[in-house]
């Protein structure tokens, strides 16, 4: 609008004039600048399918269209639950029923090519499409290469990083391992999606073994020298389960021989920088991240392999009508969390209805809430609120649940209660 | 219609907005409220309406809205989450929140 012409004001001062009458007759100014336009939005997770929600929730007329190359979602959020064999996955399911009877169209594809100067994407089905403003939340890739064996083990070593097969490979490998045995996890290099996702996971690994092999024990073999929600795991895990070598969990930190340079699946270990090795019945190895491959061949991905955006909108830093949510774009200090990606969603969905109504869009407001299961009736949180200042996002305020204090039983519990009121809650919101 | 055109027309809008009434004319239909209470409705479901054991919280007289919020935030009442996030936001921005919310 800064390019306008003065032919061109003076031409809206003339609409101004005649549409005057009209509102003489009753009808409301507000329709005259509903928000229209086409959107389309790439990936039908915890961004994706939030933005299309909520782009039709706030621009009911906009056309909104969500291409997801799965035909049901499989969260990542209690994807851990049915690793410790409390849930099944179809409990973690969801169809994108409830999307379309909302009026957002759904097309089961996958986008091959993403053309992000021409607002156009290509898909397998050999398809093209353009839009007004393309949203893409492709989540995250591998960085392969980083550890030695890192390409060749998803089968040998499941990551179950990405919720479905792979939550089942390594559930069943869990499911058949003798009592005694050993599951070594393998957490990844920051950052990645879902920080304190390895460390619930150990937890709920462990609950099964109490309940089922109770001489097997879990050695989380770290390449950082701290992790998310530590204070409070580590207390839990001292709490429930024993926290120490020969104990149900150990951890080693990224200090205690460096990082993990090698994996091999025929010996079934995992080296680490100083020659440190440990052994597994079961691995589960989570490789080191990056924003998904679709973004980074579409050039939109930084020299660190993730994608800068305007944190008030998530319009990508470099190309204009494309926006980036969720794990694959850098919108730190928020975490690369389900939660924050919705919550980022609602924000480039407020931006984008905004700017096709002719408006400027709301001052943008962030949250983060974010709980962990150390068992299904223990539960701990993280949580924040952020603001947009100083053309980034900052934390306003936000913390973890306090360490385990023994007669809080109660705290810890409401809070696993809680956690899955959150589920189903949030998982309303993305395909109800 | 291109992005241009759009943004002309909501130009127009928004002066048709201030010639008419003196002000900025609000016409998509999202504002700071609806935006702030989104936060809200991520865990406590659609319209703030609830989704078990998340209480909800549509409906409630705006007062008590506010007065719950700040005592989560002094911790004056116990939380095991809320407290964290009423502390973020200022009395403004929770009346904003509320009078939205209070409308569901």
């Amino acid at each position: 609008m800064q390019d306008m012409k003065r032919r061109d004001f003076m031409r809206l001062l003339g609409a101004t004039g005649a549409v005057s009458g009209l509102t003489v007759m009753g009808i409301p100014t507000s329709v005259l600048a509903k928000a229209s336009g086409k959107v389309i939005v790439v990936g039908g997770g915890f961004g994706g399918a939030t933005c299309a929600q909520y782009l039709k929730r706030w621009g009911p007329d906009l056309d909104v269209t969500l291409i997801e190359k799965d035909a049901k979602y499989v969260t990542c959020p209690f994807s851990n639950i049915v690793i410790g064999g409390e849930m099944s996955l179809d409990q973690i399911t969801h169809s994108y029923d409830g999307m379309k009877a909302r009026g957002i169209k759904v097309i089961t594809d996958e986008v091959t090519g993403v053309d992000a100067g021409a607002k156009k994407v290509s898909l397998k089905g050999g398809q093209t499409m353009s839009a007004d403003a393309l949203v893409l939340s492709p989540g995250i890739s591998f960085r392969y290469g980083t550890v030695e064996n890192d390409d060749k083990v998803a089968e040998s070593m499941p990551h179950a990083w990405k919720a479905g097969p792979q939550t089942m490979m390594l559930r069943k490998q869990i499911e058949s391992m003798k009592d005694g045995g050993v599951v070594l996890i393998v957490p990844p290099k920051n950052p990645f999606r879902c920080p304190p996702g390895p460390y619930e996971r150990a937890s709920l690994i462990a609950s099964y073994f109490t309940k089922n092999k109770p001489k097997s024990r879990i050695i989380i073999v770290d390449s950082k020298p701290k992790h998310s929600k530590q204070g409070a795991f580590h207390a839990a895990w001292k709490h429930v389960y024993g926290l120490g070598e020969g104990k149900m969990i150990q951890w080693v930190s990224g200090d205690d021989g460096g990082p993990v340079i090698k994996i091999d699946p025929s010996t079934m270990t995992v080296e680490k920088e100083f020659g440190d090795k440990y052994q597994g019945d079961v691995i589960n190895f989570i490789p080191n991240q990056k924003a998904n491959v679709l973004v980074e061949k579409a050039g939109l991905t930084n020299k660190d392999g993730w994608c800068d955006v305007h944190q008030n909108t998530f319009e990508s830093k470099v190309a204009k009508g494309v926006y980036v949510l969720g794990d694959a774009s850098v919108a730190t200090p928020m975490p690369k969390s389900g939660h924050a990606a919705t919550s980022q969603a609602k924000n480039c969905a407020a931006a984008i209805v905004s700017m096709m109504a002719g408006q400027s869009a709301p001052t943008p407001t962030y949250a983060n809430t974010c709980y962990s299961l150390v068992s299904p009736d223990f539960g701990i949180s993280v949580a924040a609120v952020y603001a947009f200042k100083d053309g980034g996002i900052k934390k306003v305020v936000g913390g973890v649940t306090p360490p385990h204090p023994k007669e809080k039983d109660r705290f810890y519990k409401n809070e696993a209660k809680y956690a899955k009121g959150w589920y189903k809650s949030i998982t309303m919101e993305m395909f109800g | 219609m291109t992005l241009k055109r759009v943004a002309h027309t909501g130009l127009a809008a928004g002066l048709l907005g201030i010639l008419l009434f003196g002000g900025v004319a609000s016409a998509a239909d999202v504002s700071r409220s609806a935006l702030l209470a989104a936060q809200c409705e991520a865990c406590h479901g659609m319209g703030g309406k609830g989704a078990a054991p998340m209480p909800a919280i549509s409906g409630m007289e705006i007062a008590d809205m506010v007065d719950i919020m700040k005592a989560f935030a002094s911790k004056e009442e116990v939380s095991t989450m809320m407290y964290r996030h009423a502390q973020g936001y200022t009395d403004e921005e929770l009346k904003m929140m509320a009078e939205y919310l209070k409308g569901k």
